[in-house]
């Protein structure tokens, strides 16, 4: 199947970053040349500065020094509260949907109506409710993770092999045990690619939150930033964003695996 | 060997009836005007320890009754008894194995077979004992701590035995297992089912469509008949055991069960 057996493994590991080198080399040339004006976009090397003051400085020495750690425990603190609430609504929901055809035609209709209206509409809603902050940007973050995680636990437990939950009750295993053993490992695949687009979803809405005018959190320092026309303190919230959203689909993924068997063997 | 088998048929032969089942009738109606009759007045009582072969063709209802008597879907009309009791929702007492592959794909070899043990009252070493034993017996040892994914369809369906058997049903209910295996592996997984039998002395309720299968392992063959599915006959298998594919007997008892099916 594989055409290069022998250096598989190193292609396989270095692939990853072929678009990212890529980019970066073609970004850098592109500054060097100075064909595009740096308030558009800065060189790299700028870039980097302002990385490093912005995570590596002692707070207070400047515009944005040191305020890195503030601001990824604010928003990570904000994403897992909205994440956490809307897998755990999510999850159930999804697979009573999925197997009770009551549930599904009672909740069914509502959740898909909801689910028409994009999140943006509701931020001046959550803002007169919640005001300004944690409240209102986990709101947005479960609201928005809630409908990917909803759907995919349903499709899960709908596609569940009948014949496999046939099985289990002539081997005496019925209705709670049931769900455990036998419909949730069944509904896995489904579940895990909710659960991770939902996380995608998460940091998505957690900038449109912190868009509001909360001081601290990623999305607040992007918005700050383009109130000053700091483009180079734009892109590093961006970058972050970007990096910490891969951490956490990696750390999600592989909780998922530690915790679960039929996550461990999934085809 | 022959005078163990020789009493072993004349246990039957005295023991009571264990499973019962009269005037059993389904039909099934997709607009509630014109209901399709799949069974219709199956009676027939099964004795412990016996093997009986549903034997019919295609659209004759032996699968719906088998489901039937399984709890997976209840009768329109008529009972099923299981030693006097009404059978209600599945359990462990009637255990079915399926034509198709309904292994937990997340379990292994090992996990599979202790799957109905989980809540019974057994120390984790009894347990794991027991499971290894079972193991055995199907001759899979060496390949207990492998997925489903990565074993054959005949091993498959010997991990579907070990599963049920652990668990000592009343009755073990068969759907065509062995219908989709080539008939090399068939063959072996009918000697092995005979092996089984033989050590526990279940009561096997088997479906199939194979005339040359029903001879083989049947006391008893049940000949049904299509549209509305009915009992044609109900003939007894006096060959001696273990029977031979290859000899006369066997060869005459087929014809005739095949002469008696292209009438049906």
């Amino acid at each position: 199947m594989n055409p290069f057996p022998s250096n598989a493994g190193w292609v396989n590991r270095i692939s990853p970053w072929f678009l990212p080198v890529v980019f970066f080399l073609t970004w850098f040339a592109v500054s060097e040349t100075g064909m595009v004006p740096t308030y558009l976009l800065p060189h790299p090397k700028d870039i980097l500065a302002a990385a490093s003051t912005y995570i590596f400085s002692e707070a207070g020495q400047g515009p944005y020094a040191g305020r890195f750690f503030k601001d990824l425990v604010a928003s990570s603190l904000r994403v897992v509260s909205g994440f956490g609430l809307a897998a755990s609504a999510g999850i159930p929901l999804g697979l009573l949907s999925g197997r009770i055809a009551a549930v599904n035609r009672m909740v069914g209709m509502t959740i898909n109506a909801l689910r028409a209206v994009p999140g943006i509409s509701w931020l001046p809603l959550a803002m007169v409710w919640f005001g300004i902050g944690l409240k209102t940007t986990v709101f947005l973050v479960a609201l928005a993770a809630f409908f990917p995680i909803y759907l995919n636990a349903e499709a899960g437990a709908r596609q569940v092999s009948p014949i496999l939950l046939q099985a289990g009750a002539m081997m005496g295993v019925h209705r709670l045990r049931g769900t455990f053993a036998i419909l949730i490992p069944a509904a896995m695949p489904q579940i895990i690619t909710g659960l991770r687009l939902g996380m995608g979803i998460s940091w998505a809405y957690l900038v449109l939150g912190e868009l509001t005018g909360v001081p601290d959190g990623l999305g607040a320092l992007i918005m700050d930033a383009r109130m000053l026309g700091r483009i180079d303190v734009i892109i590093v919230g961006i970058l972050m964003i970007a990096l910490i959203g891969r951490m956490c689909d990696l750390g999600l993924n592989q909780l998922l695996r530690l915790s679960f068997k039929s996550a461990r063997r999934m085809p | 060997m022959t005078a163990r088998l020789h009493l072993v048929d004349q246990r039957t032969e005295a023991m009571p009836a264990i499973l019962d089942v009269a005037a059993l009738s389904k039909q099934f109606s997709t607009n509630g005007i014109n209901p399709v009759v799949v069974l219709q007045d199956i009676r027939f009582s099964a004795r412990r320890g016996e093997m009986i072969c549903f034997l019919g063709r295609s659209g004759c209802g032996k699968s719906t009754l088998l489901k039937i008597l399984a709890g997976f879907i209840p009768p329109s009309s008529g009972s099923v008894q299981l030693n006097g009791r009404p059978v209600g929702r599945p359990g462990p007492d009637r255990c079915v194995v399926f034509q198709e592959d309904a292994l937990f794909p997340w379990l292994t070899v090992k996990e599979n077979i202790a799957f109905g043990l989980k809540g019974r009252k057994l120390s984790r070493r009894e347990r794991e004992r027991e499971v290894d034993r079972f193991v055995s017996l199907v001759g899979l040892d060496g390949f207990a701590d492998y997925l489903p994914q990565a074993i054959s369809g005949g091993m498959k369906q010997r991990v579907s035995l070990a599963r049920v058997l652990i668990l000592q049903p009343e009755v073990l209910l068969m759907d065509e297992p062995f219908a989709a295996l080539d008939a090399q592996t068939r063959e072996e997984m009918q000697n092995l089912l005979l092996d089984l039998w033989k050590e526990f002395s279940h009561t096997v309720l088997f479906v199939t469509h194979d005339v040359n299968e029903a001879v083989l392992l049947a006391d008893r063959i049940i000949l049904m008949e299509k549209a509305p599915g009915r009992i044609r006959e109900d003939i007894t298998i006096k060959l001696p055991r273990p029977r031979k594919k290859d000899s006369a007997p066997f060869f005459n008892q087929c014809r005739v069960m095949m002469a008696k099916i292209n009438q049906v």
